[in-house]
């Protein structure tokens, strides 16, 4: 009984390790054609995602979702080559039957399995028949792996830059921007009234609302010209009364003025209050009301304040504007003495001999070089056109955004180029040649000159070519 | 895998195998003392014996396959009746005749068994009888009975019928049906001894002189063998190997089967198997390996597979195309991924068995 049971266990325990066994190399083989039949199909998505990853970075960007579809795509891949496999799967009996034939046991485990022999031995060593060819299963996938992360990794050029909407922004024209800065320069002066700079900027932000793509169409640019032509004379208006309004109350203190003097001086005073009032950049109200008490009862102390106000609003106003372009500051302080009409001189529009003081320097649209607002209008009105910015407005979303910013012209080393075949490049600066002198007497009279001397005068006439050539011919 | 566990294996069938296959290596060992040089011949014939199948052995005349079957019959201590196929052998020569007799209960037909009535029939020259009387025996090596004037009498058991014929190229030949052929178990052909074996031959062997031999097991064992073989396993995967080999004898069903005009029946798949089981145990083994497939496949097969006259006409044989198939057919309904790599025993198996002895 005790050796039955005996060779019961041992037989249950072979039983359980052949299983064991069999169970190993099914999965062995079963993971092997999953890999099998997946390699082929891993690869090539491989590829397809390498080569949608690299247009992605060309021309988008690549984001988390690539890589959840990319991931999702292949476990699906890899889903679908299971089920395929399946077909192929092996079972624990073909199992065994490969180790049967593998330890050369003539089927004797399968029998085993169907209870009709006995389990064999187990072998020492647990040589399995087939081992995964590591090179053939791991190389496509491995390949794969690097491929995709080629594709992520290489050196591209990034997208360009119009496929964002922020490189895509499109520059007010240069007009506006100006006018844009006057604006915020009067503002911080404080001495316009709130009314003047809303209404500024209403037209300003009317012009704004339009399609970007539309600033630089012609009747917008014409538009832009009028409100900073417009704006521009407002100013100049505004400084020249201001100016006048300054002068006229340092007169009026003076006590060695006639009446006649003083009636002008009131007069100009009078003129130039009301020239502001009419001035859609009025003065804030604080100083009109100033002014107009001053008008109405004119006192020494209310003088001094008043002149010491108007002052420092005119500086502020000549300084600022001056800093954002607008050219005029700094030419009124230089024609000052030179007795013509302030608002005159003053006036870019109005003096086009006068050579405006405003430059780029405070404007920060205009950094890089761009030419000051005189030499614009200079521009402008000789070419009869409405100015259109810096340069070119970008016509079509390229790859290499236009350099908007850049007033540099390059040097063209070929003067040919553009030119019509046969057409004058340019005529030297020496003198035109002497016609040959005649030599008809020469040539009718026999030719007897043969001297060396004859010989070398003709040939000075030769030019280089013509000598090398019969230098080569005579030798 | 639980159901396939239901009979359970016993210490009592691996010790009868191992019995019958000592046994039986000694009726061997007598054959071969008679006939020399014919032991694969000898093992193919044991192995019909167990299987229950009849023989057809080919050869020309003289190569010694009466001598070898009467050999047989005696080691075994079966009845043996030979019967010389002639061109007038008429049906009731081998099946009997019913013969007029008085009797007691008065005169009347009385079947007068023919010498098919025997344990082991030796049907010489087969084909030299004509196909109808050739047919004769269809019934006797199917059913094992025969059926005369209405009356179906048993044939003892065990009962086996060794044929042999000569190549049908010989005169005063016919060809067996197809019918009869597929009822044949073995076909073996019986080739010229080596010239060692001749030299045995002239040297041990007088013309003339009856061999003595002793019988070496009992019909009873025989018939216990027999059992036996019918209670080896065939496992599944053996089974469809023998399945594909006999599917692909169909003509077009695979390259090796080009030239072929019928394949093997259904018939011979039952023959593999059966011839498997008594290699089985010739071998000592409780089950049908592989290799006891591909060892019969040859013999089964070879009568069972009609080749077309281009192929004959080209030299093609039937062995041909068997062989063709066997190397085709792989053993496992399965193929091998690409991504594995197959690998070489490094262990000999036979210090694993010697270690379970």
């Amino acid at each position: 009984m005790s050796s039955n049971s005996v060779e019961t266990s041992h037989q249950q325990r072979l039983r359980s390790l052949w299983l064991q066994r069999a169970r190993k190399l099914k999965r062995l083989t079963n993971i092997a054609w999953v890999i099998d039949l997946s390699l082929w199909p891993t690869l090539l998505s491989a590829s397809i995602a390498a080569a949608i990853l690299l247009a992605l970075r060309k021309y988008f960007s690549v984001t988390l979702v690539f890589w959840l579809i990319l991931l999702v795509v292949l476990a699906t891949i890899v889903f679908i080559c299971y089920l395929f496999a399946r077909r192929r799967f092996i079972s624990v009996q073909t199992a065994l039957a490969e180790l049967d034939n593998f330890y050369g046991f003539h089927c004797k485990l399968l029998a085993a399995l169907e209870g009709k022999a006995a389990w064999p031995e187990l072998p020492e060593s647990d040589q399995e028949p087939y081992t995964l060819a590591f090179l053939r299963s791991y190389s496509p996938l491995l390949f794969s792996i690097v491929l995709v992360l080629a594709a992520a990794r290489v050196p591209i050029s990034p997208p360009p830059a119009i496929a964002t909407s922020e490189a895509a922004k499109i520059e007010l024209p240069v007009a506006l921007a100006e006018v844009e800065a006057w604006t915020e320069k009067l503002a911080e002066s404080g001495a316009i009234s709130e009314d003047s700079l809303e209404n500024l900027k209403q037209e300003l932000d009317n012009f704004k609302s339009e399609a970007p793509e539309s600033w630089y169409d012609h009747p917008s640019l014409e538009a832009a010209d009028t409100l900073k032509e417009n704006t521009s004379q407002q100013i100049d208006a505004l400084l020249g009364s201001l100016e006048q309004l300054e002068q006229a109350v340092k007169q009026l203190e003076r006590l060695d003025l006639s009446q006649s003097e003083k009636a002008l001086l009131e007069k100009q005073l009078s003129e130039s209050v009301e020239s502001l009032k009419g001035n859609p950049l009025s003065l804030n109200e604080q100083l009109m009301s100033e002014l107009d008490q001053f008008r109405k009862a004119p006192s020494n102390a209310q003088s001094k304040a008043l002149q010491e106000t108007l002052k420092n609003h005119l500086d502020k106003l000549q300084r600022d504007l001056a800093r954002s372009g607008k050219g005029q500051a700094s030419g009124s302080q230089e024609q000052k003495g030179e007795g013509s009409s302030p608002q005159h001189q003053r006036s870019p529009t109005t003096s086009p001999g006068s050579k405006p003081a405003g430059n780029c320097d405070g404007n920060p649209l205009a950094e890089g070089g761009m030419c000051t607002m005189g030499e614009e209008k200079q521009i402008s009105k000789s070419s009869g056109a409405p100015t259109r910015g810096k340069a070119d407005a970008p016509l079509e979303l390229t790859e290499k955004p236009p350099q908007l910013t850049s007033n540099r012209l390059e040097a063209i080393p070929d003067q040919g180029v553009g030119k019509e075949p046969g057409e004058t490049l340019g005529i030297t600066a020496r003198a035109p040649d002497e016609p040959a002198p005649s030599r008809s007497h020469e040539l009718a009279a026999p030719f007897v000159e043969n001297s060396e001397a004859a010989e070398a005068a003709w040939k000075s006439e030769f030019t280089p070519e013509e000598r090398e050539a019969l230098r080569r011919y005579f030798k | 895998m639980n159901q396939t566990s239901e009979r359970t294996f016993t210490a009592l069938d691996e010790k009868l195998v191992t019995e019958a296959k000592a046994r039986l290596t000694i009726v061997k060992s007598a054959i071969e003392r008679v006939i020399f040089g014919q032991s694969q011949l000898i093992d193919d014939l044991l192995t019909a014996l167990l299987a229950q199948g009849h023989v057809l052995l080919e050869g020309l005349p003289g190569l010694g396959k009466t001598e070898l079957v009467k050999t047989l019959a005696k080691t075994l201590k079966l009845t043996v009746r030979r019967i010389q196929f002639t061109p007038d052998l008429l049906p009731g020569d081998i099946t009997g005749n019913p013969i007029l007799q008085n009797t007691p209960q008065g005169t009347k037909f009385v079947f007068q068994p023919g010498p098919i009535f025997t344990n082991l029939l030796l049907a010489d020259e087969i084909n030299r009888a004509s196909p109808k009387t050739q047919s004769a025996l269809l019934e006797a090596m199917q059913e094992r009975t025969v059926t005369v004037v209405g009356e179906t009498h048993l044939l003892p058991r065990p009962f086996f019928v060794l044929a042999t014929q000569n190549p049908i190229e010989l005169e005063g030949t016919y060809p067996l049906p197809e019918a009869q052929l597929d009822r044949f178990l073995f076909k073996l052909e019986v080739y010229s001894a080596s010239r060692e074996v001749l030299e045995r031959i002239v040297t041990e062997r007088q013309i003339g002189e009856e061999s003595q031999v002793e019988p070496v097991i009992s019909q009873d064992e025989l018939s216990q063998y027999i059992a036996l073989t019918r209670q080896i396993a065939l496992p599944q995967p053996v089974a469809n190997y023998i399945a594909r080999i006999v599917e692909g004898t169909l003509p077009q069903q695979s390259k090796a089967t080009h030239g072929v005009k019928f394949g093997a029946s259904p018939r011979a798949a039952l023959g593999l198997a059966a011839a498997g089981r008594a290699r089985a145990v010739l071998q000592g083994r409780m089950n049908v390996s592989f290799d006891d497939v591909e060892a019969v496949a040859m013999n089964v097969l070879r009568h069972r597979i009609i080749l077309d006259y281009s192929a004959k006409l080209k030299g093609r044989t039937t062995s041909q195309v068997i062989q063709e198939l066997l190397t085709e057919t792989d053993r496992l309904d399965r193929s091998i991924p690409r991504t594995l790599q197959e690998q070489k025993l490094e262990e000999t198996i036979d210090r694993v068995e010697a270690d379970r002895v």
